[in-house]
């Protein structure tokens, strides 16, 4: 299973492009959803909706939603990925719309939402592994479990600079929206990178302190 | 370390009896998902989004110029003074759920605003710092602070 599969959202909201901007607003609110993707007659996609979209295109406007279909101020085509795409290359067509939601489809139908916040999530969780695994080694560096695990100290800092490459790769990708969990993560990691870089210093001392 | 300076341009604003209908206008000229709500006296007492707008109006059918921007806004303004750091920036959005805070001298005049959006940009220069640190294996006290301020705060 790629990155994508595993971190898109199943449960997501769909309107038809008959219903009227009301229905959809109050699906928004009842759904706690701020997109919602919606089909044409017969079930395929045919755009997307969000509440900043109801919000400027139609109370900007002046215009009355009662009864306005949400076919007319859908945004089409949506912006889309396969589950079966890159990651990062979703998160850069992502930056590069400006858009912070992306329907993913299989066989050309939608099985879920890729969201910039839980992908953001993620790589928190992701930063927080690699902090606790610096912990270990700089704690623990003989255990056998580590070195069973990770091979020898000399490959930790190889290790976590492929690590962090993955990561800074996809902040890159997706740096202009924030989690709130992520925060906390970065704190807790700068910490455990700080010890173990003094476990790197002593190893090589002479070419670390130049 | 205070917040750095490029976060003190003053948001934009709107009045707390100005109708939907202008705020969503100014959103959209913007190009903004908030506005700050100021009094009378410019003190900021309140913040607006689009989704506020969207859900507030639409949902009941309303007339978008007959609702007010003080019927939508929510309070109470959680807020940031401009000498705290981006870690207690990032505590508060943590603490209040929320995306964007406002920054607000002794006085409670507004100053500027900082979102989520923002601090990840910082974040992400500063991961970049650290997996510098780690493939040059120098020493992180070694490096030089990023010039536009860190999360992590002075060392």
């Amino acid at each position: 299973m790629n990155e994508i599969e595993l971190l898109i959202r199943r449960r997501f909201e769909t309107i038809g492009t008959g219903e009227s901007v009301g229905a959809a607003a109050r699906l928004m609110g009842a759904a706690r959803a701020g997109i919602l993707l919606v089909r044409d007659d017969s079930g395929a996609l045919a755009g997307v909706v969000t509440d900043r979209d109801l919000s400027l295109r139609v109370v900007g406007h002046g215009r009355d939603g009662t009864h306005l279909p949400i076919g007319e101020i859908m945004s089409r085509p949506a912006h889309t990925c396969e589950l079966t795409d890159d990651l990062a290359e979703a998160l850069e067509r992502m930056n590069r719309h400006g858009i912070r939601r992306m329907p993913a489809l299989a066989q050309g139908k939608p099985v879920g939402l890729l969201v910039l916040d839980d992908v953001l999530h993620h790589v928190a969780g992701e930063l927080r592994d690699l902090s606790h695994e610096a912990r270990s080694r700089h704690d623990h560096p003989t255990s056998q479990r580590i070195q069973s695990t990770s091979g020898s100290p000399e490959n930790i800092l190889a290790e976590l600079e492929e690590r962090l490459g993955k990561l800074r790769g996809k902040l890159r990708a997706a740096n202009w929206h924030a989690r709130e969990a992520f925060l906390g993560e970065l704190d807790e990691i700068k910490a455990r990178l700080r010890q173990v870089l003094p476990l790197h210093g002593e190893d090589s001392a002479e070419q670390g302190q130049k | 370390m205070a917040l750095p300076n490029r976060f003190l341009a003053k948001p934009r604003t709107i009045a707390p009896a100005a109708s939907a209908q202008l705020a969503a206008e100014q959103m959209d000229n913007a190009h903004v998902g908030s506005l700050i709500v100021t009094d009378e006296r410019d003190n900021p007492v309140g913040i607006l989004t689009d989704r506020d707008i969207a859900l507030g109006v639409l949902c009941c059918d309303l007339a978008a110029e007959a609702v007010t921007v003080a019927e939508l806004m929510s309070t109470p303004l959680h807020t940031i003074q401009r000498d705290q750091s981006l870690a207690e920036a990032a505590h508060l959005m943590r603490v209040h759920g929320i995306r964007r805070l406002p920054i607000v001298d002794a006085g409670g005049a507004l100053l500027g605003l900082i979102a989520a959006d923002d601090l990840i940009q910082i974040l992400s220069a500063d991961i970049c710092h650290l997996s510098g640190a780690v493939q040059k294996s120098f020493v992180l006290e070694s490096l030089p602070l990023p010039n536009h301020g860190s999360i992590f705060g002075p060392e």
